[in-house]
């Protein structure tokens, strides 16, 4: 589910961070652009796990900021295809069932990767699973579950005009990174039922 | 920004929580010490790390210590798994055999039933180390 991922970057650190020992100050940089976001084709980055080489750092002319190349590991969740991950319903659509851990929301299960036998309640608004036994099994909202990554999808948004960036809706913008999940094996689905 | 080595290694969920609850522990420490101004983190990482946490002590990864697992580690390495089968395990820590056929393809025609039978008394002795804990998932 996470790996290491080495990385270089030149990290600038403004003279209001003079005050901080170096160290500090090039890991609260790092951390400050990478925690929480995307990296294309390499997955969300959590947060710095080590530096391992940081160059000397140089005055740039003009500015006063002094400019450090670091060779660093991050955090990086990006899980592999086949992994079995829990996570918890979050919402569910004639089209399959959205699915998100606390840290990342944009996990899709389609309904052609649910249980053989799934139908949707138009009324409760959830999946329901007739199995073989005539038994009924629900997808509960807020129900943890289990699924099995079946695709991954990255996706390079160019950026968007500040001015304009209030007036898109929230729908508009696709996730720079996202994943497919599936769910049609013994063992998979609400935790409860195994 | 270059990217040198996209997957240096893979890490399970608890080295993750553990380093994740260090970092958070070093903030905590600097701000008793030099005051809150001083210490400030930034806001992306605070939030990443509160979810994180949230979510990882709610899995498996939270009954482990890094004696458990590597001694877990260590009794698995007989049954020839790949290592990210392993990594799975331990991330899961499976109760019973449906939850582990999830993990490991083909479970039935690689391992005997008494190899499965060892496999999850191993994982038993693990979530027995720390008694008031529940694996309910997320």
């Amino acid at each position: 589910m996470f790996i290491l991922t080495r990385l270089t970057d030149l990290i600038t650190i403004q003279p209001t961070s003079f005050t901080l020992p170096t160290r500090q100050a090039i890991e609260d940089q790092i951390n400050t652009r990478y925690a929480n976001k995307v990296i294309h084709k390499v997955g969300l980055a959590i947060c710095l796990y080590d530096i391992l080489k940081s160059s000397d750092g140089l005055i740039g002319s003009g500015t006063g900021s002094v400019n450090i190349n670091v060779e660093f590991r991050l955090i990086v969740f990006r899980p592999f295809k086949g992994e079995v991950l829990t996570g918890r319903i979050s919402n569910s659509t004639p089209n399959g069932i959205s699915v998100r851990l606390d840290f990342f929301d944009e996990i899709f299960i389609p309904k052609d990767y649910l249980f053989e036998g799934s139908v949707f309640d138009h009324n409760e608004q959830v999946w329901v699973w007739r199995t073989e036994d005539g038994d009924e099994l629900f997808f509960d909202k807020n129900e943890c579950v289990r699924f099995r990554v079946e695709e991954e999808e990255f996706v390079d948004n160019t950026p968007v005009d500040p001015a304009l960036r209030d007036s898109l809706a929230d729908a508009d913008m696709t996730p720079p990174y996202k994943l497919i999940g599936s769910c049609y094996q013994s063992g998979l689905g609400v935790v409860a039922w195994w | 920004m270059k990217v040198l080595e996209p997957c240096e290694a893979l890490l399970s969920n608890y080295e993750v929580l553990e380093h994740v609850q260090d970092v958070k522990r070093r903030y905590r420490e600097e701000i008793t010490e030099k005051g809150r101004a001083v210490a400030m983190k930034p806001g992306n990482l605070e939030t990443v790390m509160k979810e994180l946490i949230d979510y990882l002590t709610s899995t498996a990864a939270a009954s482990q210590t890094s004696e458990t697992s590597s001694h877990l580690v260590e009794s698995l390495t007989r049954f020839n798994f790949e290592k990210i089968e392993v990594l799975m395990i331990l991330n899961h820590l499976p109760k019973n055999e449906t939850e582990l056929d999830v993990l490991i393809e083909e479970l039935e025609s690689r391992l005997a039933e008494k190899e499965i039978a060892e496999i999850l008394e191993a994982i038993h002795t693990v979530l027995e180390t720390k008694t008031n804990f529940e694996v309910s998932g997320p």
